[in-house]
């Protein structure tokens, strides 16, 4: 069953002051992710992913189409307790403490006993464990994103929507977020993250999507997209004509020639490694020909 | 739900230092009552009551509208309801709660002024006396006065910005309390479409009026117990009005 | 149609249903708890100015409007037979002197103020020495304005029956080189003839003409009517 499930789901904004003009900020999108999956939403910005994010959490409402989550409608609140949000640049009010924040989202979920437990368990699961007791307006960037990812997940739900969850963070929090979303998928959740930073999208997901100008360009696994296509070998050498390294590119069926040839010129081979295509080609492919037409 | 949203709503508010000060000056105002008191004689307890219910009652209705107008409005442009509202919470639950939270923190901060206010009382009189009872009797009005109010405010935080939602929740309350003139105006016009248009709008819009029974507690009038209960039901049917037509504009309405 | 919008749309015309009805049990109460409509928290003009921060003019309207409001009220009253009813409109001085106090060229707070003071009960205070005061404070503060002499001489001639005073008004009205002549004639008039129908007919008619005010020219209305009905004397 998929887990997500989004057919021709579309949102107009009127823009203008006197004659307000309909602008379509999403077209017509259909989209399914499977339960255990890490789905990368991809695109620039502007493409229309936190409008496709606020119309499943039901934030803004759609001019056409619909979607579903886990079987239901994304207007049924009831819902919201498999799922979990962490919005882009999140806020939370400032004179309350990370502590109380949690325990105030913990209580909407109806936890009582145990309820001071979870909450110092998942702020130590974030790495806010120190922090607890410190205002929320006195967090770093990098805290409130950590924050946030605790919210989004204190009452383990089953599908975890995460918007932009590596932007604005260093190398450690990044690492940080990559590893738990990770963590994630082997606990069974469903992990739907959208995202502008590639490589974090081709470390984790299992499949992604590209969306541009409000228009889904592509969709499909990392790997059948372009991990199975070996568009050739590169092979990096020392010596032979000239001193020093250097790297050749030659098709697959060309290798054992090139070996040939380097081993008569007397050139040492140093490494042989696939040439594939990369989920940036990919992209700027998509994103180009869509701003083309 | 709501009651979690609700305590929420308190535990927040009572942290502004806005509130402090406000509290502070009312506190200020009666305590200058006590004064004035002395310099009026033969009727300081009459004059310590007026100005002591008419300062709750003002700095009420200033921390119902400094709070009110911007309740909803801050959360939309803060974005602090995204991760609010992807919880098992429903809008008319989260105004609900937002509501019912601004209630609490006035009552809190009433019941301070209104503690300051027995405590001028017992000063001057050397004591409490029976009729001082009707004191709380003023102040739970103030207080209906000011849930009306806050609902008027909160109904205007759905859709307006802090500044149009603070003009109109004020002007409304301007007319509410001179709405028994603007009927009497009506009247003696003479003129049958102005007689209906006046009487129209003081049935619909809130009568503020009818809660001011500052000057009858001050002569230590008794308030009559169906007054008290017209007005409790009152309230109850005017914000049910005004919280159903919040949940309504808020329910429908895409968050930025 | 979601459902918080049918909620809304059949719940709040029937809360509303609800509203008017307690409004309605609730009002007869609310009115006895009022302060009674002879108190005047703030009877000192200089104070009243002082609160106004400038805005002179438009309290001097709104206390203009409570006097309207006040004199309305009492007539109401009077009509509805209510206790107490038949009382002089103690207030209306006052409030007439906090209202010129505070815009000493509004005209009409003068000459309409002047006849509710002057009228015999019920009609008015049935003071005619006050309107005599509020008139000569009005053309102190309005020189210009001939023909408050005619108001003056109109009280001093009708009410006072002070034929002397009342040609001395027009005497002096007939000064201001903007007068209409029959002042002086109206003058000459009253200090030959004293109370006569024809100088009265001719005064009120003036008075009716003269004004665009609604409630100088209907109280002029019935005094011509009550003058219809007197056999004509000199």
């Amino acid at each position: 069953m998929a887990v997500i499930l989004a057919e021709a789901l579309t949102k107009d904004y009127l823009a203008g002051f006197w004659r307000q003009t309909p602008r379509r900020s999403l077209d017509s999108l259909n989209l399914e992710v499977q339960e255990n999956e890490v789905f990368g939403f991809l695109g620039p910005n502007g493409a229309g992913k936190t409008t496709t994010l606020k119309l499943l959490m039901n934030l803004i409402f759609p001019t056409s189409g619909k979607a579903t989550i886990l079987g239901h409608p994304v207007s049924d609140t009831r819902m919201h307790r498999e799922i979990g949000f962490l919005p882009e640049q999140p806020y939370f009010y400032d004179y309350l403490t990370a502590g109380e924040m949690l325990d105030y989202y913990a209580r909407m979920f109806g936890y009582r006993e145990d309820r001071a437990a979870r909450v110092t368990r998942f702020l130590e699961r974030v790495g806010l464990g120190e922090s607890r007791d410190m205002q929320l307006r006195k967090f770093s960037k990098g805290m409130l994103q950590r924050f946030g990812l605790a919210q989004a997940i204190i009452h383990d739900p089953r599908v975890v929507f995460l918007d932009e969850p590596t932007s604005g963070l260093d190398p450690i929090g990044r690492r940080e977020v990559r590893d738990l979303i990770l963590e994630l998928k082997k606990e069974g959740r469903t992990v739907f993250f959208s995202t502008h930073i590639l490589p974090d999208a081709e470390t984790l997901c299992d499949r992604v999507s590209v969306l541009a100008h409000g228009k889904l360009q592509g969709v499909g696994s990392v790997r059948d997209l372009f991990q199975s296509h070996v568009q050739g070998v590169e092979i990096v050498f020392e010596g032979g004509e000239s001193p020093g390294f250097h790297r050749m590119q030659v098709g697959v069926n060309e290798v054992y020639d090139a070996f040939e040839r380097l081993r008569k010129a007397g050139a040492r081979i140093v490494s042989c490694s696939e040439v594939r295509p990369t989920l940036e080609e990919y992209f700027m492919k998509l994103v180009s020909k869509e701003g083309q037409s | 739900m709501i009651a979690v949203i609700a305590w929420n709503t308190f535990r927040e508010a009572v942290r502004d230092r806005i509130l402090f000060n406000l509290v502070f000056f009312a506190l200020l105002m009666i305590s200058a009552a006590v004064l004035v008191g002395q310099i009026s004689i033969g009727i300081e307890h009459l004059i310590i009551v007026n100005l002591g219910l008419t300062a709750i009652s003002l700095f009420g209705v200033a921390m119902a509208v400094i709070l009110g107008v911007a309740l909803i409005y801050k959360e939309i442009e803060r974005r602090t309801l995204y991760t609010l509202l992807s919880k098992p919470v429903r809008r008319w639950q989260f105004i609900a709660g937002k509501y019912c939270g601004l209630c609490l923190t006035l009552t809190v901060n009433t019941l301070f002024m209104t503690a300051g206010l027995i405590l001028a009382l017992f000063y001057v009189d050397q004591g409490l006396r029976p009729s001082d009872l009707q004191v709380l009797v003023g102040v739970f009005f103030i207080l209906l006065q000011l849930f009306l109010l806050t609902g008027i405010a909160l109904l205007f935080s759905c859709f307006a910005t802090p500044a149009v939602a603070t003009l109109g929740t004020l002007g409304l309350y301007m007319v509410g309390v001179f709405s028994e003139d603007i009927r009497t105006f009506g009247e003696i016009s003479k003129d049958p479409m102005m007689q209906r248009l006046t009487s129209g709008l003081y049935y619909l819009l809130p009568n503020f009026g009818a809660f001011n029974v500052i000057s009858a507690v001050a002569h230590e009038h008794p308030i009559p117990g169906a007054l008290i209960a017209g007005n409790i039901t009152y309230v109850v049917l005017y914000v049910a009005i005004a919280l159903i037509a919040s949940a309504a504009i808020f329910s429908n309405r895409d968050l930025k | 149609m979601k459902p918080h919008n049918l909620l809304a749309a059949v719940a709040i015309p029937l809360l509303f249903c609800g509203v008017v009805v307690i409004s309605h049990a609730t009002e007869s109460t609310v009115a006895s708890l009022q302060p009674g409509a002879d108190v005047l928290n703030l009877s000192s003009p200089r104070m009243i100015k002082a609160m106004s921060f400038g805005y002179d003019s438009l309290m001097a309207d709104i206390y203009w409007t409570r006097v309207v409001q006040y004199y309305g009220d009492k007539r109401h009253a009077q009509g509805q037979g209510i206790h107490g009813a038949s009382e002089h409109f103690p207030l209306l001085m006052p409030l007439l002197d906090i209202t010129t106090s505070l815009d000493p060229h509004l005209l009409v707070a003068y000459k309409v103020g002047a006849i509710f003071l002057a009228e015999p009960a019920p009609r008015g205070a049935e003071r005619p020495d006050l309107a005599v005061k509020l008139l000569r404070q009005a053309i102190g503060n309005n020189p210009d304005d001939w023909r408050l002499w005619n108001d003056l001489g109109m009280v001093y001639y009708e009410d006072l029956r002070d034929y002397k005073a009342a040609s001395d008004a027009y005497v002096q009205g007939s000064k201001n080189p903007k007068a209409d002549d029959w002042m002086k004639v109206m003058a000459a008039k009253i200090a030959q003839d004293g109370q006569s129908t024809e100088i009265s007919r001719f005064l009120w008619n003036e008075v009716y003409n003269s004004s665009k005010d609604e409630n100088i020219r209907r109280n002029a209305l019935e005094h011509l009517k009550q003058l219809e009905q007197r056999p004509a004397r000199r």
